[in-house]
């Protein structure tokens, strides 16, 4: 079983994400913008993968950010995103290389199939 | 007065060799006289050193109407002149010689009395008062003593002349009228105008190109094209563009002044000939786009932060549909996965709209495509041994029908996957095509037929769905053939959908 952090601006649905994600036997971290994430990364906390959406609150690409961040701190890190926006180029781009991505309504065997995926 | 023709006669009584040739000379000389004086295309007029006219010949009278018995020993060249340029030129040549100048005869002979050169235009008046220009040139006529006994003026018509050089001046102005149009129609555009040789190289500019610029036409003139622009490279590929396709549109560049200060402009460029269809070089006309690309940034913006809100409403919605399915019993969870998959059409309706450049239609192939993706994911898994294809026209639908369009499909669909696969595999077949002046949607599955299946009450919903948003796309289900396998529904649909370029088979 692996240790994901959540990053999630929503509460509803970073909690429904975690419950989810528990439900599967996975332990989970969660935060709700970049700076929560980033300081749970920068711990001495274990984490497998990172699970973010890329628009948090006041950062439109604050996921894009927190991920780079993340695998500058934590090489091979897993990640995988999630947004309800478009994929434009610019945020294209801003995606870690080898990561995963999942659009946004999303079902829990949609999210079962990515997590899985991400840890093939 | 008229010269004598007997003239040569004169001392004609030597008979010596001399003589003859004194007498071939006189001859020669007054055959010459007799020419000019007697021209009807000069007027000589010849004064005693007072200015009293001497000698008026047939070219003056017919020039100025008088017969020369009118005029000889009565009056001098400045009565027949216009007065005010004889008063003028006494003036101008008081000031030029530095010695007061009668206006009067005076005036017309002054520089020749003082034996410089002198021919100029005077306008002389006819005896009906009617004028005519004439350019005079005035000799001095000195005897032996080298006194001065009188001058002669031979003057010309200048009437011709005049009237061409006046249409000469008119077309001159009219030229430059039409080059000051041209000017203020280039520089009265609110677009940065330039031309460049086929090089690149600039050849002219307006006022608006320098403003674009920060560089003054000077400057601008002689100076490659590309060095103005933050991307020199595509503003060359620009140039070479139009060199090939003669014209090219909406070609985004970013200007950049000395200071810094960049503008983003939208290029239109086309090529231009001289009259023998010899290209001459490139036409760009650049309109400032930067508070537009703006206005657009906002609008994507916003567009950004609606989707952002509305997805994550609908992850709410799925969310709170998978918490209620953990403590639903099994039989029902079917029901709420279907519920998901109707929420993930209409999300994934969003998605491609947002990515529809042109914003007023929605690409049914990439769609049906779309709504198969989405529901492999959602109700079969990648494990399932169910596929499901696509296979669209390219045609487009606007938005508006796109709603019942991709959750009709969506009922149809899920309900193959349901019902028609009872052992777990087989094949949905998604496919739009035109059928004349209708739109033809069949959803056809490999699976055990509509004989075999079993409907359920609460399961009925989903046909009732289907009638319902084809009776709003204003379509018809048609009568099914009977099948040996499978099962295939066709509707036929008014048509809404609008063909487009190209003609690629897709599969999901």
């Amino acid at each position: 079983m692996a240790a994901i952090l959540i990053v999630e601006d929503d509460v509803f649905i970073r909690e429904v994400a975690e419950m989810t994600i528990q439900g599967w036997g996975h332990q989970t971290l969660v935060a709700s913008d970049v700076d929560e994430a980033l300081a749970i990364l920068r711990s001495p906390q274990h984490i497998d993968a990172l699970f973010t959406d890329i628009y948090l609150k006041t950062a439109v690409l604050g996921g894009c950010e927190v991920a780079i961040q993340a695998i500058a701190l934590r090489p091979g890190l897993r990640v995988l995103y999630t947004t309800g926006n478009t994929i434009t180029d610019k945020m294209k781009a801003l995606l870690v290389e080898g990561t995963h991505f999942l659009s946004k309504p999303y079902t829990e065997n949609q999210l079962e199939e990515s997590v899985k995926t991400m840890f093939a | 007065m008229k010269i004598r023709d007997d003239a040569t006669v004169t001392g004609a009584s030597e008979g010596t060799a001399g003589r003859r040739q004194a007498e071939e000379t006189l001859l020669k000389a007054g055959a010459l006289q007799n020419a000019i004086f007697n021209s009807a295309n000069f007027s000589s007029i010849a004064t005693d050193a007072k200015g009293v006219i001497q000698i008026f010949n047939v070219g003056a009278e017919r020039m100025l109407g008088y017969a020369a018995a009118e005029v000889v020993n009565k009056i001098t060249p400045a009565d027949i002149s216009d007065p005010q340029e004889v008063i003028a030129r006494a003036k101008e040549l008081s000031i030029e010689l530095g010695t007061a100048i009668t206006p009067g005869f005076e005036a017309l002979v002054f520089k020749a009395s003082r034996g410089i050169e002198d021919i100029y235009e005077l306008t002389y008046i006819r005896k009906d008062n009617s004028r005519f220009p004439a350019m005079v040139s005035v000799t001095a006529l000195r005897d032996a003593q080298n006194v001065i006994i009188g001058y002669l003026l031979i003057g010309t018509d200048n009437t011709a002349r005049k009237l061409v050089e006046a249409e000469q001046r008119k077309l001159d102005q009219r030229l430059r009228d039409q080059q000051f149009y041209t000017r203020s129609l280039i520089e009265s555009n609110i677009d940065a105008l330039m031309t460049a040789d086929p090089h690149g190289i600039i050849t002219d500019v307006n006022k608006q190109m320098e403003a674009l610029t920060g560089c003054t036409r000077d400057e601008l003139i002689g100076a490659p094209f590309k060095d103005y622009f933050t991307d020199p490279e595509r503003a060359e590929a620009g140039i070479k563009r139009v060199l090939m396709e003669k014209k090219v549109t909406d070609y985004e560049l970013t200007a950049r002044t000395r200071d810094d200060k960049e503008t983003v402009v939208s290029y239109n460029l086309t090529t231009f000939y001289d009259r023998g269809r010899t290209l001459q070089g490139v036409f760009a006309s650049a309109r400032d786009v930067t508070e537009q690309k703006q206005r657009e940034r906002d609008a994507l913006s916003l567009t950004n932060e609606i989707s952002h809100r509305i997805k994550n409403n609908l992850q709410v919605i799925v969310g709170l549909i998978s918490y209620e399915a953990k403590w639903t019993a099994a039989p029902c969870v079917q029901g709420y996965k279907t519920m998901q998959a109707r929420i993930g059409a209409i999300a994934q309706l969003y998605d491609l709209i947002s990515q529809t450049s042109r914003g007023q239609t929605v690409a049914v192939d990439a769609y049906l495509r779309e709504i198969a993706k989405t529901m492999s994911a959602s109700l079969l898994g990648n494990m399932s041994g169910i596929k499901i294809e696509v296979e669209g026209e390219p045609v487009e639908i606007d938005p508006d029908r796109a709603v019942p369009f991709g959750l009709l499909i969506n009922e149809l669909t899920t309900n193959a996957i349901k019902h028609a696969f009872p052992g777990g595999i087989g094949c949905i077949r998604l496919c739009v095509q035109r059928a004349g002046d209708q739109i033809e949607l069949v959803v056809a599955d490999d699976g055990i037929g509509m004989t075999n299946v079993v409907t359920k009450s609460p399961e009925k919903r989903g046909t009732d769905y289907v009638a319902i948003f084809v009776r709003q796309l204003g379509g018809a289900i048609m009568p099914s053939e009977p099948e040996a396998t499978g099962t295939t529904v066709r509707i036929r649909l008014p048509l809404l959908l609008v063909p487009s370029g190209g003609a690629e088979p897709l599969a999901a």
